[in-house]
């Protein structure tokens, strides 16, 4: 893949991500979840980044999404999904590397990586113990790692044939 | 990378593994003691602790936060909550009640923490 296809394609995932973002930020709450849940549709965009085109890339998308929470919803969301989104790119793209992993498994671990993040980064902002959290977030992540590889799996071919996968 | 499948042999392993561990870690968290001491933050500031079983009933405490957000704060002698939060994302309204020893509720706009202790914290005191 060439340098400028590569730039273009990132912005695609950009907008993508930003888009997605938005439309799960009107979602009502799932029953049955913890406040604050959200499936994670927003990340489909960073992990296939983090497969297909790098860590920087990943990255990038992860800052943007950071970013696109501090603008629209302040500081602590924006605090918060920086830490998640860069925590679980960089954990997507190393689970990438290892062949024999499915997108099940990489799924999981983005969302296990992204909510570890989180819940520190909402222990710096509040000096308030989050380990209460840990055991039902570890469940959810499961479930929504799981749901997030499917989907990637799903939209895997639409996202190839905009950009040729690089690898 | 477009060969990869949605699950591999050994994925059931390994996931079965990680739920097990969440229902271990689940029941005993929930065998926690019952929470007797609401202590109430706002980043590291201890903005008041008070002794749940010294109330006779329940009372409301409303603290200012970061940006002026306000939190009002529900306290009983069998637990907590946080009534109201005029912020957008209400997850800390949402969390509910909580009883037990290391339960907490956060308002993250407003950087106010709510978690419970068990016995052995001081009287009501504020800050």
């Amino acid at each position: 893949m060439t340098a400028g296809k590569r730039i273009a394609l990132t912005g695609i995932l950009g907008a993508l991500t930003v888009a997605l973002s938005f439309l799960e930020s009107l979602l009502p709450p799932l029953p049955f979840t913890p406040p604050g849940f959200k499936l994670g549709l927003s990340n489909l965009a960073g992990m296939y980044a983090a497969g297909c085109l790098g860590l920087p890339q990943a990255l990038f998308l992860g800052a943007l999404r950071g970013g696109f929470a501090f603008l629209t919803r302040g500081f602590a969301a924006g605090a918060m999904s920086l830490s998640g989104g860069l925590c679980s790119a960089l954990c997507t793209w190393l689970l990438f590397k290892r062949k024999s992993l499915s997108l099940a498994v990489i799924g999981v671990g983005g969302a296990l990586a992204h909510n570890a993040a989180q819940l520190c980064a909402a222990y710096f902002l509040t000096a308030t113990s989050v380990v209460f959290y840990v055991p039902v977030l570890l469940l959810y992540s499961v479930a929504a790692g799981i749901l997030t590889g499917a989907l990637l799996r799903g939209i895997w071919p639409v996202l190839s044939r905009w950009g040729h996968t690089a690898r | 990378m477009t060969g990869r499948r949605l699950f591999a042999r050994r994925d059931g392993l390994l996931l079965g593994a990680l739920v097990l561990l969440g229902v271990v870690l689940l029941g005993i968290f929930s065998r926690r003691p019952a929470g007797t001491v609401a202590v109430i933050t706002h980043g590291d500031q201890v903005l008041l602790r008070q002794d749940l079983t010294d109330l006779d009933g329940e009372i409301r405490r409303t603290f200012t936060g970061d940006g002026g957000r306000r939190v009002e704060v529900f306290l009983a002698p069998d637990g907590a909550q946080v009534a109201f939060a005029d912020c957008p994302d209400q997850i800390c309204v949402g969390t509910g009640r909580i009883t037990h020893a290391g339960e907490s509720a956060l308002c993250l706009p407003a950087r106010i923490g709510l978690y419970l202790e068990g016995s052995g914290g001081a009287d009501a005191t504020t800050y």
